[in-house]
């Protein structure tokens, strides 16, 4: 377990250079400000600044755009506490407790408890990717297709059962991430499919450009659906003494603190990601916590539980995504499209071949968390006064950045009006609540999942048997199986049964 | 603004129109699928194998998701999907916005940009002239510097910029 220290060290050489510094607090800048900015959150604020990063080396580029999701991740819980809007939907949960904090006029208490939570999840997290990640690559150097293909369908079996949605409009979402992903040439055949006669559509949809309308054109939508959108403003301003004040009553919470790392943690490792943590920590906090009554009415107890395990299972995602090449949230699913792109596989060989970049990244995370909580309270004043500007001109402004975002990616008109259609795609599935992450998920394990059935069958000469001929495949199976059948079973009952 | 909202389309009219939509979005799927071997060959699955499954899983489950909607028509029916005025409001976003794709195709996105800000800022947000003018010249000339000269990432052109010199 500690024969990783030594990679550690050499990875902090490599991150604590003074320009991966600066690309840390700008990326941690911007990643506030596209998780403070509704209609901007981390996937498609990482999307937008990807196809800048394609000149750059790898460790550099990784580290500009990790240090964007996690900055991201504070400035969703800056908006949730002073606005009660959640700039990421990882925290909604923490705008239970830490908005009518803010209004009883304890903001600073609220906003120096929510940092100082992330931060100690985000380092339990990056504790430990840093620990396990041997342990890890070495368990999956045993993996063969059948083995990932098993694994890669719990990941989907999890979201339909745990990931809150209705099982079947998940398994749609999926299915339409799947189908989106075959389009363009099959890995396997050489052949151009589903490109119905565009030329534009054989080299694929890009996934940036899916999550550009997605999320980005399709949460602009959704705000622009309300008129005007008024913003409570409530005193933004921090005084240092009451940040030193909170900071001090802060390790009281211990219990909460651990509780919530264990479970973020958990819930990062398996596909279940932060959103999802964040609930059940609050969750479990109000059914067991002795201040579990006061959980909504301003309790920081609770701020504390969503805080720690968004960071924790955020942090902690890291692991099978680089080990695996497994995202378990959407932003990570983005990051994983990146590694492609810049010519890293994800998976065990990467700790072999490019230890300096996994070191890298798992030592940059230590330090731009770091940098997260300084900045995350230095600028509150600032992205206060943005959120004030009034949203009929940044809202343009965001259609603007899209726009730009989109023809970077590949410079092809064709992707700007397929912005717009996944846009109002978007739009139509997240009001009828068809969730979208398991569909990002999807178009990037799409090619993988898709070869790695085709080869085990071609291992097991047609017979789908073959992924219960091991027992940790039968095992990943079986559990996969539950994880589709029973929701699946227990909604068709109660939906007949109306 | 303090009238009542006025409902304007129901849930139940979307959420069964949506799924309709998705099972024809997956019958294409299949189309697309079947110009190719569906079974198996030689090496396994082919190439049509997979997206035929997919967007078989597209209908079926669209459909019981439709029929889950007739089920439940009647809560689904008594749910607003969307007001007049809220209708009104994505209306007025979406068409400057399929109209700036549009204009960005012909005229470049730098062109393209400072009209749709023109727009939507000074014509249906009604600010001030100043504001207006700062942000809708002001956007694209800073996007101008930042992809041309400090990303070296070029945006795309049209006839203005090629008249002044730059392609």
């Amino acid at each position: 377990m500690f024969e990783n220290f030594p990679l550690l060290a050499q990875g902090f050489a490599l991150a604590v250079s003074p320009y991966n510094i600066l690309l840390m607090i700008v990326g941690v800048f911007l990643g506030i400000l596209v998780g403070v900015l509704p209609g901007l959150g981390a996937p498609n604020g990482v999307t937008l600044l990807m196809p800048l990063t394609f000149g750059m080396n790898p460790v550099s580029a990784i580290i500009l755009l990790t240090s964007m999701y996690w900055g991201a991740l504070y400035g969703g819980s800056t908006t949730s506490i002073l606005f009660n809007i959640p700039g990421e939907p990882s925290s909604v949960a923490t705008t239970f407790d830490g908005h009518p904090m803010a209004k009883a006029g304890r903001a600073t208490e609220a906003l120096t408890t929510a940092f100082l939570s992330s931060g100690f999840g985000a380092l339990t997290g990056v504790a430990t990717v840093t620990l396990l990640s041997s342990w890890a690559t070495r368990f999956a150097l045993r993996f063969s297709p059948v083995e990932y293909f098993t694994v890669f369908m719990l990941a989907f079996g999890s979201f339909v059962a745990f990931g809150g949605g209705a099982p079947i409009k998940t398994v749609v979402s999926i299915a339409l991430g799947f189908a989106w992903a075959s389009i363009g040439m099959d890995t396997v055949s050489g052949s151009m499919r589903l490109t119905y006669g565009f030329p534009e559509l054989s080299r694929g949809i890009s996934l940036l450009v899916v999550v550009i309308g997605l999320y980005g054109i399709a949460e602009l939508c959704q705000t622009m659906q309300e008129s005007a959108a008024t913003v409570e403003p409530v005193a933004s301003r921090l005084s240092p003494r009451e940040v030193i004040r909170a900071a001090l009553v802060w390790p009281r919470y211990w219990i909460a603190l651990l509780r919530s790392a264990c479970i973020g943690i958990w819930m990062g490792i398996t596909p279940g990601g932060p959103t999802a943590s964040t609930f059940m920590s609050y969750g479990i906090g109000r059914r067991f916590s002795k201040a579990g009554a006061r959980f909504g009415t301003g309790e920081p107890e609770g701020l504390v539980s969503s805080e720690v395990s968004d960071q924790a299972a955020g942090c902690a995602a890291m692991l099978p995504m680089l080990a695996l090449g497994l995202p378990s949230s959407a932003t990570a699913a983005v990051l994983l499209g990146g590694l492609m792109i810049w010519g890293l596989t994800p998976g065990p060989a990467l700790f072999a071949e490019r230890p300096d970049f996994v070191w890298g990244l798992i030592a940059s995370m230590y330090v731009s968390n770091v940098v997260c909580v300084i900045m995350a309270l230095t600028t509150v004043p600032l992205f206060a006064a943005i959120l004030r500007a009034p949203f009929t001109i940044t809202g343009p402004l965001i259609v603007i950045v899209c726009l730009v975002g989109t023809w970077t990616v590949g410079s092809a008109p064709l992707d700007l009006w397929l912005m717009l259609a996944f846009g109002a795609m978007g739009y139509f599935m997240s009001r009828l609540r068809y969730p979208v992450a398991p569909l990002v998920l999807a178009m990037v394990l799409g090619d993988r999942a898709e070869d790695a059935f085709r080869q085990s069958m071609i291992l097991s000469k047609g017979s789908l048997l073959v992924f219960w001929s091991n027992p940790l495949a039968g095992t990943i199976a079986t559990l996969a199986l539950l994880c589709f059948v029973f929701p699946l079973y227990s909604a068709v009952r109660r939906g007949l049964g109306r | 603004m303090g009238q009542e909202p006025t409902p304007f389309i129901s849930r139940f009219a979307v959420e069964s129109a949506f799924a309709l939509f998705l099972a024809a979005f997956g019958a294409v799927i299949i189309k697309g699928a079947l110009e190719f071997n569906i079974g198996w060959g030689d090496i396994g699955p082919e190439a049509g194998y997979f997206p035929f499954r997919v967007g078989t899983l597209i209908v079926l489950a669209s459909l019981i998701n439709f029929c889950h909607a007739i089920v439940q028509r009647k809560k689904l029916a008594a749910e607003v999907f969307l007001t007049r005025e809220q209708t009104r409001n994505v209306v007025a976003f979406a068409i400057p916005v399929i109209v700036l794709v549009g204009v960005t195709i012909a005229v470049g996105i730098y062109v393209a940009a400072a009209l749709f800000l023109l727009f939507t800022v000074g014509y249906i947000a009604r600010h001030r002239l100043w504001v207006t003018i700062a942000v809708a010249v002001g956007t694209p000339l800073i996007l101008f510097v930042l992809f041309e000269y400090v990303f070296l990432t070029p945006l795309l052109k049209g006839p203005l910029e090629n008249w002044l010199g730059w392609y």
